[in-house]
Order: C-alpha cells, then sequence, then structure tokens
C-alpha cells in the first residue's frame, strides 16, 4: 500500500479517507487495472488501522464498481477504459463541487458571482 | 463463530463489585478493553479464566464451558499479565519446564520466535527490557499454537516504539484469520491503531462493548454557546465549561434536526473522559 | 501431575535446600543434643524460605493459566514438601548411624533410635497437618500458619524430649527394648504418613475454593 496516508486526528471517517485516496488511486491509473490488493487483514496491518475499516473500504470500492473480488484469491483493480475514467473523474469533480456550491449557495452567492470565482481561482493557477 | 462469550459474570468483593459483565469476542479480531485504573479489566480476565472464583455467570471459550473443560481450553490460550515470574532464571529454564505442559509445543517455531524477536535464551528474564519481556511471553503463548491471547495491560510500561512494534505484532499475529487477541489497557491511542472491537468498562460495568468504528459512531462531540448548553444539557452524557462556552458529548441518537451547535466526531479518549466524568460538569 | 512436581522441584525451589538436609544432618556428630531439633531448622529455614519464594518469584503468576487442575497446585506443592522432609529423614537415617556407631546411642535427652526416627515421621505429619492447610486457606500468607505450626511442633517436640529424660517409664518404651521401639516406629510412622495424607486432601480442597 503505497501512499496512502491515515489521520486519527481530522474529522474524516478512516474508512472514507482509505477509500478516498484508493479511488483516486485507480483513476489517476497509479493502480492498474488487474492489479491485486493486498488482503484485508494485510492492508490493516500495513496502513495500522482496524480489521474492520478496511473491510467496509473494500466493500465501498466494490460497491463503486473499482475493485472486484475472486473467492479465495483476493480483491483486485478493475480494469477500466479510458472514457470510463474520464466519467468517473467527472463523477467525483461533479461530487466534490457540490458540497462547495451547497456552502456557497447558503451565504446567497448567485450563479453568475460563482462561475466567476471558479474562473479567477482558475486563472490564478 | 465467538472465541470468547460471557454471560452475566459476577464477581462480588466487599467493596468493588464486578456486575453481570456480558462480552464476546469473535475468532480472528482484535479487542481492546478500556476503563480506568481499578474498573474491573484485571477481575474480568481473572474471573473469566476461573484464575478467581466467580460468583454468578457463564464463560465458554472457543465454544466449550470453562467449568466442564477448563484443561482443554486452557491449553490453547496465551495468558499474559502484568506480572513477570521467576526473575532469576534464564528463558531456557523456564522454557524447559513451561512446554513440558503443552503437547501442542512447537519447538522449530518456538526457535524461530526466539530468532525474530532477538531473544537470547540464555538471559535471565530480570535482564530482559520490558518490551523484551513482552515479547518472550507471546513466544511462550505462540509456540504452543495458542488460539487465544489474553494480555492485561500488556502496554503499559512500554516506550511509544516498543509499544507501536508490540502492536504491529498484534497485527501480524490475527494475519492467519485463526488467533483472537483480547487485551486490556489505559492508554486509548493503542486501540486507535489496531483494535476491531473495543469493550469499555467503568465500575465494574461495561458501557460500550462492540466494534471501534460503531463506537465511535454512536457518539458525538459537541460545542456551544452557554445559551445553547441549556437546551441540550439534558441529553448530554457530560461536559465541560469554559469562556467561550461548552464541549460536551451525546450519544449521536439524541442529536435533534434543530441542533445548531457544532457536532463532530469524538476520539476514544473523548468517549472514555466524558463517559467517566460526572453529569453535570467537571469536578 | 508429573510435570508440576518436576516444575516445583526445578524451578520453584532453590537448589540449596536439597543441600540443606546433608548440612542440618550433620548436626548429628553433636555428642549429646535434643536431636528433634535437627527437623525443626527444615521448619524455620526452608519452609518459610520456600514459600516466601513462591510469592517473590510470581510462581502463581507462572501457574495461572497452564493447562492444569487447580487442585494439582496444592498436589505438587505438598508432594515438594513431602520430598524435602524426606531428604531430612533419609540423611537424618545416615548421620544419626554415624552418631551411634561413635558415640554409642546412650544420650540425656531422646536416644537417636528407631522410636526416635518414628517420632522423627510424626513430627513431620504434625508439622503437615498444621501448616499446609492452614497455608492453602490463602495460598499467600504463611506467617501465622507458620508460628501455629511452630507452636504445635514445639509441643509435641518438648513432650517427647522432656518426657524421656524426666520419666523412666517413657524410657522403657522409646529407648527400652528393640521390639518395644519397633512397635512405636510402626505406631508413629503410620500416624504421620496418615496425618500428612490427611493434610494432602485438605489442602487440596481448599485450593479449589480460593481466588489465586
Amino acid at each position: 500500500m503505497k501512499n496512502i496516508v491515515v489521520r486519527n486526528t481530522i474529522q474524516t471517517p478512516i474508512y472514507q479517507q482509505i477509500y478516498d485516496q484508493i479511488s483516486s488511486q485507480i483513476m489517476n491509473g497509479d493502480l492498474e487495472a488487474d492489479q491485486m490488493l493486498p488482503s484485508i487483514r494485510t492492508a490493516a496491518k500495513e496502513l495500522r488501522v482496524s480489521v474492520i475499516t478496511i473491510k467496509k473500504t473494500w466493500e465501498l470500492l466494490e460497491e463503486q464498481g473499482l475493485i472486484y473480488t475472486v473467492q479465495g484469491k483476493g480483491s483486485y483493480v478493475r480494469g477500466y477504459t479510458k472514457d470510463d475514467l474520464d466519467e468517473l473523474k467527472l463523477e467525483k469533480i461533479k461530487d466534490s463541487l457540490k458540497a462547495v456550491i451547497e456552502s456557497l449557495k447558503s451565504y446567497n452567492v448567485s450563479k453568475e458571482k460563482m462561475i466567476e470565482i471558479i474562473s479567477s481561482i482558475y486563472d490564478a493557477l | 463463530m465467538n472465541s470468547i462469550e460471557i454471560k452475566n459474570l459476577t464477581k462480588r468483593y466487599k467493596t468493588f463489585t464486578l456486575d453481570n459483565i456480558n462480552l464476546s469476542i469473535p475468532k480472528g479480531y482484535i479487542m481492546g478493553f478500556i476503563g480506568e485504573n481499578g474498573a474491573g479489566k484485571t477481575t474480568t480476565i481473572k474471573t473469566m479464566l476461573n484464575i478467581t472464583k466467580r460468583d454468578a455467570g457463564q464463560v465458554s471459550i472457543f465454544g466449550q464451558d470453562i467449568d466442564k473443560d477448563e484443561i482443554s481450553i486452557k491449553s490453547k490460550i496465551g495468558y499474559v499479565s502484568g506480572n513477570m515470574f521467576y526473575p532469576k532464571k534464564t528463558l531456557k529454564e523456564v522454557t524447559k519446564y513451561y512446554k513440558s505442559f503443552y503437547d501442542e509445543w512447537d519447538e522449530g517455531l518456538y526457535l524461530d520466535y526466539l530468532n525474530k524477536f532477538n531473544l537470547d535464551s540464555s538471559k535471565r528474564i530480570d535482564e530482559l527490557s520490558k518490551g523484551m519481556q513482552l515479547k518472550y511471553l507471546i513466544t511462550l503463548a505462540l509456540s504452543h499454537h495458542a488460539e487465544l491471547l489474553i494480555l492485561d495491560e500488556p502496554t503499559s510500561g512500554l516506550d511509544p516504539v516498543a509499544r507501536d512494534n508490540l502492536l504491529e505484532l498484534f497485527q501480524t499475529i490475527i494475519e492467519n484469520e485463526e488467533t483472537t487477541i483480547f487485551f486490556s489497557t489505559h492508554i486509548t491511542s493503542d486501540l486507535e491503531k489496531c483494535a476491531d472491537y473495543v469493550t469499555f468498562i467503568k465500575d465494574g460495568r461495561i458501557i460500550e462493548s462492540c466494534s471501534k468504528d460503531d463506537l465511535i459512531d454512536k457518539y458525538r462531540l459537541v460545542n456551544g454557546t452557554e445559551k445553547e448548553l441549556l437546551e441540550v444539557k439534558e441529553r448530554l452524557i457530560a461536559f465541560k465549561t469554559n469562556s467561550f462556552g461548552f464541549n460536551g458529548l451525546i450519544k449521536t441518537i439524541d442529536l435533534k434536526e434543530t441542533d445548531s451547535f457544532k457536532v463532530g466526531q469524538p476520539s476514544l479518549d473523548d468517549i472514555m473522559i466524558y463517559n467517566t466524568l460526572h453529569k453535570g460538569g467537571i469536578l | 501431575m508429573r510435570n508440576l512436581v518436576y516444575k516445583e522441584l526445578g524451578l520453584s525451589i532453590n537448589k540449596f535446600f536439597y543441600i540443606l538436609p546433608i548440612i542440618l544432618g550433620a548436626l548429628f556428630f553433636i555428642p549429646g543434643w535434643i536431636f528433634l531439633l535437627v527437623f525443626y531448622y527444615f521448619f524455620w529455614i526452608t519452609v518459610p524460605q520456600v514459600y516466601g519464594s513462591y510469592l517473590a518469584q510470581g510462581d502463581y503468576n507462572f501457574m495461572s493459566v497452564l493447562p492444569i487442575k487447580r487442585k494439582d497446585i496444592a498436589t505438587s506443592k505438598v508432594y515438594a514438601i513431602f520430598i524435602l522432609e524426606g531428604l531430612h529423614m533419609l540423611f537424618g537415617v545416615i548421620f544419626g548411624l554415624i552418631h551411634v556407631w561413635i558415640f554409642g546411642s546412650w544420650n540425656f535427652f531422646f536416644d537417636i533410635n528407631l522410636a526416635f526416627f518414628g517420632v522423627g515421621f510424626l513430627l513431620f505429619g504434625v508439622f503437615n497437618i498444621s501448616f499446609l492447610p492452614q497455608y492453602f486457606k490463602t495460598s499467600h500468607f504463611f506467617g501465622k500458619p507458620l508460628i501455629f505450626a511452630s507452636i504445635t511442633t514445639l509441643i509435641f517436640g518438648f513432650v517427647f524430649e522432656f518426657g524421656v529424660a524426666k520419666y523412666q517409664f517413657m524410657r522403657n518404651v522409646f529407648e527400652g527394648s528393640i521390639r518395644s521401639q519397633s512397635i512405636v516406629f510402626v505406631i508413629t510412622t503410620i500416624l504421620g504418613i496418615g496425618l500428612s495424607i490427611l493434610a494432602l486432601k485438605i489442602s487440596q480442597r481448599r485450593m479449589m475454593e480460593i481466588d489465586l
């Protein structure tokens, strides 16, 4: 398990932290199609979290179609075409934007203003 | 299958009662047992193992009744109490007698572990550091293929590095899905790192016993102004006030949609501390 | 059971107490003395040292979850005491015979003879029944049980040593003919062994009931 960091100090539940990082690694192609993931217990040991937490993470990854499990063997990264990945990425982007837009909306920021903000931040990067 | 199943375990002393303890641990997992000093952790462990006599209740380990199959059960248990034995004897001497009690003793495995843990069997027990002593005891347990390790405060007195090593060792041990670990501690960060299940005991009673994730989900940390405290006070488990307002712990099911104060995820520490505080504020 | 006794002898009891019977046995070389006292040194040196070291060494921690019967913890400790007592008796007999060979058998107090060793067995029996069941009420504290056992054994010893020194009829029974000595030997030995077995049984029963 490379480049996965778990923090006990932040509010996001641990299974969510791990899910976020693995799913983004899958989408970025850092984890390749049909690559085998470590067993639940090994991953728990390596990341120093509970077995139950990893079980939950793996279930969520499977539910989201990011991995598949072969009975008695283990879990593997699902193979994606580039289009699939783009679509998944888009979904993820939409999800995170949704939260931001919701909170902006609660401050009564108009749609035009939001677009303006986004483009100004984008240009500045 | 459950490795340990305890029903209504009761032990009465003049000044302390272990009251109606119920808990179970599924096979192949790590359960942490937390509570203050004197809450009844050691008494629970000793009573469930028939080291002290219980006044009521049933204990079944590996699906067998402890009263009927005590010897067969104990031959599959490794128990590490806080107290060491035979400090002036060498590991070699102690092992020689220890192994004569176990039909399942695996000498090859024993030598492997000695090697792995860098234990020198010609050393005396009191020449080992606390962490090495623990490793020796765990070696003894694993070498007779114990399916259940019970450890009473194994991490107390260890430095942070040794403690971390030990917890990692626990997780390595349960990788085979066969071994179950039950350990008591008063250091909640031990549990954050490795426990699958947590049992929380206070004044001889079990307050919570469930998976660690569920336990954290069950509670919410809240903070708000003094005005907000008035409307939530009755629902809080405990709270502390300060010059900015209050901090407190609430059961997640007691939260209302209309609550305006800030809500966050508690740590095990928060859960333990607030549950130990008396309702109505600190001291 | 056998492995528990081995563990008791090899791990729990200091090797010195296997040599002590020889050292104490040598007290039989004193020309004239109260020879029953030799056995009291066992009660006052070996017993408190061994029972103190059970606590200091964490002996019960070691045994607390071994796959053994609770009863056998008491049995093995009682057997260990029997074995040590046997050693003291054995070396007592050896050095006693040498004493008689060198100095002859006459002694102001109890002579070293067959009846003497029979009374020795009974002394151990009295000690066992006074000390062991008391100790296994807690399996922790040996002080009070040992004081109690010291009193009973001292009264017992006084009766014999004083009686033989003072009264002719006692001398006739205990220091008289070989036949008279043999009868005393048989009766006291059987009584001594009987008391020891009773001590074992009570200790086993008490061990079942206590918290370790």
